[in-house]
């Protein structure tokens, strides 16, 4: 296939031209609406797919650039849309949820107002994801990270109510601040060493300047760290995240799964990997630090979710915790380590998204806000119950799900680094995962409903219930909406898939050890 | 006479025509007149912009007579990005105008106060042409004529305000009188030991000059006297009830143009006319001081306003302090870096003309929110926002200019000026930066998000009357000028570009 220089910015504007259709349009046109939409999101797909061969086999790179920032009197800094392996691995997650997650909010926000600049923020918010992807150096990735913060924060605030607001302003504020440590730290990048493109690697100016001033250039990587941090939700820069969660549960999937919290993580890994090279990083000393602090919120964030008794919360916690895999992969400095890590920024994405889907179809079928809600849930929404148990299962680490596989990778790049203890991390913390998800898979499946168990007690004592009120109205199904439960099955699925045929050419674990060999080279 | 050349005595002379027609014709024609004046003012603006692309200065002397007696037009760098600035704004602005004539103020018609004044197209056709002059005057005196000619305008369009705004336009008249008073003092004292009024003439003596002593002494007052035109904090209490109590279509013309035309004076006498002067040095520290205190103060001051108007306006003020910033890295140093000088150049302009766009559609927005609830205390106009998403995503658009985030040349004039404060170790510019962003994010948002609220009681909002067709219209001005903030964010390149063509370097 002949592949265009012109295809990452097609692929950008594709979101925008969605958007700017979408935006305008009253909101009694819903069906106009949801195909706009999803031609769209299927052209997308249709678009990235057809990208991996020739990029990930033959090593096309394609690249748009155009002039941006002037410079005292030297070359412009260009805007630069490029396609490497990483970035197709990041696209390609985020085609796919885009696809499912629109189906699901379509679903989800039938008959709710404001649905157009839903829809259209929506967009725009996958424009910034897929900028964020295909970005070639750092000027281009900071100006989709903020506009990723920009157009997030209409979601997050969708409800309009003084809850929704607040946690939006909380997370604007924790969002800008670490914006501006970003910003910072790549005007002093650039300053000493030019414009830092994106290369597997290293950038090979960045390299000079580590070996010629390493205390700068530690200030630096903290900076871009750390401003990252706040979106990657590291401990203690975190707290936006579960306040975040009022937002609907479509937005809360995708900021967790694909936009937000991944954008964070997939900057770091960018830094790491593509701006200092895992070697230079390596000798500056900065990954170590790092990697403790990948492994403190693994396990804070775990310790946290245990502790929660809200369904969405426990999630929002879990995902803190599950995020740092990612960090603690690539800092972990192993070629197996790495390509742990960038397999889990997919792997997360579909479980997490998963189990997202299905907390929000608890919510909007049975009103199930609470874990003790869900008690029997496994009778009334069974193909529900089945998605969310997969998730779970997932993000606990067993075979054959999509987690197992990122576990036992990690695993093995734990004992080939420098720092065999990370497996202790990963043992611990998945038994953290199982103390926090077995319980509520188990109580979907054999759980009983507190009235339940209490009119069993009081039976003999008090009034006997009228035969076949109470009970039937308990045990009966619950109707799952086929817009919110097919996209559910569907990740769930990929789940099992991913698990199963890792080792297909292709998969995401090909692709990524294919990228941690680019890494390392 | 070539093409580009009749072009820069047009874009002077043409508007004060139209304004002179204006005055004489019936109020309905008056429309059309300023309508048809600025969509060929703005079409004429193309030719300069293209000269100037391609490396060339556009000059033009008027009547023959050369410095240091005549008028001198030069089509520089910087005379080209205002003129393609404020004929983008200036047209979208005629445009509104023209769709709400209510906008444009209030008179007193036999016994009752009608919306939409009549005197506004003269005066802004007539404020327009002094823009236009100032940005391509060759000389000190034009420069200063021009500048009285924007300066009175002005205060005329405030008064165009109706009772309430008689106030304000009184005190703004005082301030500006007095500025250009020093200015001409300033200007006259430079006259006596040069001998010439030209720009270039003025800076070739000076640079002959064994004592610096009048030429500082003028430059000291020239920047008090405009720095006074520009609000530099602390001499910034006229702008915000002048700005705010303005009519709809006023506010963004003052606070989007007006200023600029003082900015650059200001930067003309700077860079152009004085060469670097050795007592200079603790001026250009005093303005970042300054500068500094008015980003810092002037956020603050913002984010402590109920009304959605005196917001915007001393958000004006804070955005004005970023331009004064740049001034300790605008004159090469002890170690002559004319790079980062340049790069300090750039940011100013870049900034200028940025926040020109940006803020002429938010007090457009907050403008058009005022005429249509009658109120714009930020608590009333709770949900306003589900009636107009249009309007509301224009002033996010807006926002995202002020704020400095990509893609805008909020954006593009904070990076250059970060990187020449990097490059000239200045550290401290950096933590203003940061603040400063920090803390236009928290007023934006306290002015923008109650809109998104969900009012408490539908009905009851005054936004919720049926929406009229102009007003939709009047919308799509301000979104326009919204996305024209972010697309001029991608032509930071060019204007640095453009920047060079007849630069005091």
């Amino acid at each position: 296939m002949v592949v265009n220089d012109l295809i990452p910015l097609g692929l950008v504007l594709l979101s925008v031209v969605v958007a700017a259709i979408i935006f305008p349009l009253p909101q009694r046109v819903a069906r106009l609406r949801s195909t706009v939409n999803l031609v769209g999101a299927v052209t997308k797909l249709v678009l990235v797919v057809l990208l991996v061969p020739p990029v990930v086999a033959e090593g096309a790179r394609p690249e748009f650039s155009v002039p941006f920032l002037p410079t005292g009197g030297g070359e412009a800094i260009s805007l630069v849309l490029r396609v490497d392996p990483l970035a197709l691995f990041f696209a390609g997650l985020s085609a796919v949820l885009w696809l499912l997650t629109t189906i699901y909010a379509i679903g989800y926000l039938k008959g709710t107002a404001y649905q157009s600049r839903f829809f259209g923020f929506f967009s725009l918010c996958v424009a910034a994801t897929v900028g964020i992807s295909f970005s070639g150096n750092l000027i281009t990735f900071l100006v989709f990270y903020e506009l990723l913060t920009l157009v997030t924060y209409p979601l997050v605030a969708h409800w309009g109510d003084e809850k929704s607001l607040k946690a939006a302003r909380l997370y604007m504020r924790y969002a800008l601040g670490g914006g501006v440590a970003v910003l910072v730290g790549v005007v002093w990048l650039t300053m000493e060493a030019g414009p830092a493109d994106f290369a597997e690697g290293g950038a090979a100016d960045v390299a000079d300047f580590a070996a010629g001033s390493p205390t700068v250039a530690v200030i630096i990587f903290a900076l871009l760290v750390g401003g990252l941090g706040v979106k990657s939700a590291l401990v203690p820069l975190h707290s936006w995240l579960p306040a975040a969660m009022v937002a609907p549960a479509p937005v809360s999937a995708l900021l967790h799964a694909v936009a937000v919290v991944k954008a964070g993580v997939f900057g770091i890994v960018r830094v790491v990997d593509d701006v200092y090279g895992i070697e230079v990083a390596w000798e500056l000393g900065g990954l170590t630090p790092l990697l403790i602090l990948a492994s403190i919120t693994i396990i804070y964030g775990s310790y946290q979710a245990l502790r929660q008794t809200e369904i969405k919360r426990r999630l929002a916690f879990s995902t803190v915790s599950q995020v740092s895999y990612v960090v603690l992969g690539v800092t972990m400095f192993s070629m197996a380590g790495t390509a742990g890590g960038v397999v889990h920024l997919v792997h997360q994405g579909i479980m997490k998204i998963t189990l997202f889907f299905c907390a929000g179809l608890f919510a909007e079928s049975m009103g199930a806000h609470k874990i003790s809600d869900l008690r029997g849930a496994g009778r009334r929404m069974p193909w529900t119950s089945a998605a969310f148990t997969v998730g779970a299962f997932g993000m606990i680490g067993l075979p054959p799900t999509a987690g197992f596989i990122s576990k036992w990778q990690l695993g093995l790049g734990a004992l080939d680094s420098p720092h065999p203890w990370v497996l202790v991390v990963l043992v611990v913390s998945s038994l953290l995962n199982a103390a926090y998800f077995l319980p509520v898979v188990y109580s979907l499946w054999f759980g009983q409903k507190e009235d339940e168990q209490d009119s069993e007690q009081e039976y003999d004592g008090a009034d006997a219930p009228e035969p076949g009120t109470a009970r039937t109205g308990d045990d009966a199904r619950v109707h799952e909406p086929a817009l919110l439960l097919i996209p559910a099955l569907c990740t769930a699925g990929f789940t099992l898939i991913v698990g199963l045929a890792a080792s297909l050419p292709f998969s995401p674990l090909e692709i990524s050890r294919f990228i941690a060999e680019g890494v390392f080279s | 006479m070539t093409f580009p050349q009749f072009a820069l005595g047009a874009l002077t002379l043409l508007p004060l025509l139209g304004a002179a027609a204006a005055v004489v014709l019936p109020h309905p024609a008056r429309r059309i007149t300023g309508v048809v004046t600025a969509v060929v003012i703005a079409l004429l603006t193309v030719p300069v912009l293209v000269t100037v692309t391609s490396g060339e200065l556009p000059e033009l002397v008027l009547g023959g007579f050369d410095a240091p007696l005549g008028i001198h037009l030069r089509g520089d760098g910087l005379a080209a990005v205002f003129l393609g600035v404020t004929s983008l704004v200036g047209l979208i602005l005629t445009g509104y105008a023209a769709i709400l004539p209510k906008s444009t103020g209030t008179f007193l018609s036999a016994t009752a106060w009608v919306p939409g004044h009549p005197g506004f197209w003269p005066l802004w056709l007539g404020c327009w042409s002094g823009l236009n002059a100032v940005y391509l005057s060759g000389d000190l005196f034009n420069l200063y004529v021009a500048l009285e000619l924007v300066g009175l305008t002005a205060v005329a369009l405030v008064a165009l305000g109706g009772r309430k705004s008689w106030e304000p336009a009184l005190r703004y008249l005082f301030v500006a009188v007095l500025g250009s008073l020093l200015f001409l003092a300033g200007v006259g004292l430079l006259a006596s030991v040069t001998g010439t009024l030209d720009l270039q003439q003025t800076r070739e003596a000076l640079g002959g000059l064994e004592d610096p002593t009048p030429a500082l002494l003028a430059l000291t007052l020239m920047t008090i006297g405009l720095g006074m035109k520009v609000a530099l904090l602390p001499m910034h209490r006229w702008l915000v009830p002048a700005h705010s109590s303005a009519p709809s279509v006023v506010s963004p013309i003052l606070s989007g143009l007006v200023l600029k035309a003082a900015l650059v004076v200001l930067l003309r006498c700077w860079l152009w006319a004085v060469p670097v002067l050795a007592g200079a040095e603790w001026l250009t520290w005093l303005l970042g001081g300054l500068g500094t205190a008015a980003v810092l103060a002037g956020s603050v001051l913002a984010l402590r306003q109920d009304r959605l108007k005196p917001l915007v306006a001393y958000s004006t003020i804070a955005q004005i302090g970023y331009w004064f910033l740049a001034f300790p890295l605008l004159l090469p140093g002890e170690n002559d870096d004319a790079e980062l000088a340049s790069g300090a150049y750039g940011a100013v302009v870049a900034l200028a003309a940025g926040h020109a766009i940006a803020k002429a559609g938010l007090f457009t927005a907050a403008g058009f929110l005022k005429d249509r609830c009658g109120t714009d205390e930020i608590a009333a106009l709770r949900g306003a926002g589900a009636h107009h998403p249009t309007l509301i995503l224009a002033m996010g658009l807006c926002a995202v200019g002020l704020l400095g985030l990509p893609i805008s040349l909020g954006f593009t004039g904070k990076w250059q000026l970060a990187t020449a404060a990097v490059g000239a170790e200045h550290w401290w510019l950096f933590l203003v930066l940061a603040a400063g962003t920090l803390l236009s994010a928290g007023y934006l948002l306290r002015g923008i998000a109650p809109l998104l609220m969900q009012a408490e009681v539908d009905d009851n909002t005054p936004a919720a009357n049926p929406v009229t067709v102009r007003e939709r219209t009047g919308e799509l001005a301000v979104l326009l000028l919204g996305v024209a903030t972010l697309a001029t964010g991608l032509l930071g390149a060019w204007v640095s570009t453009m920047l060079e063509v007849g630069s005091w370097w």
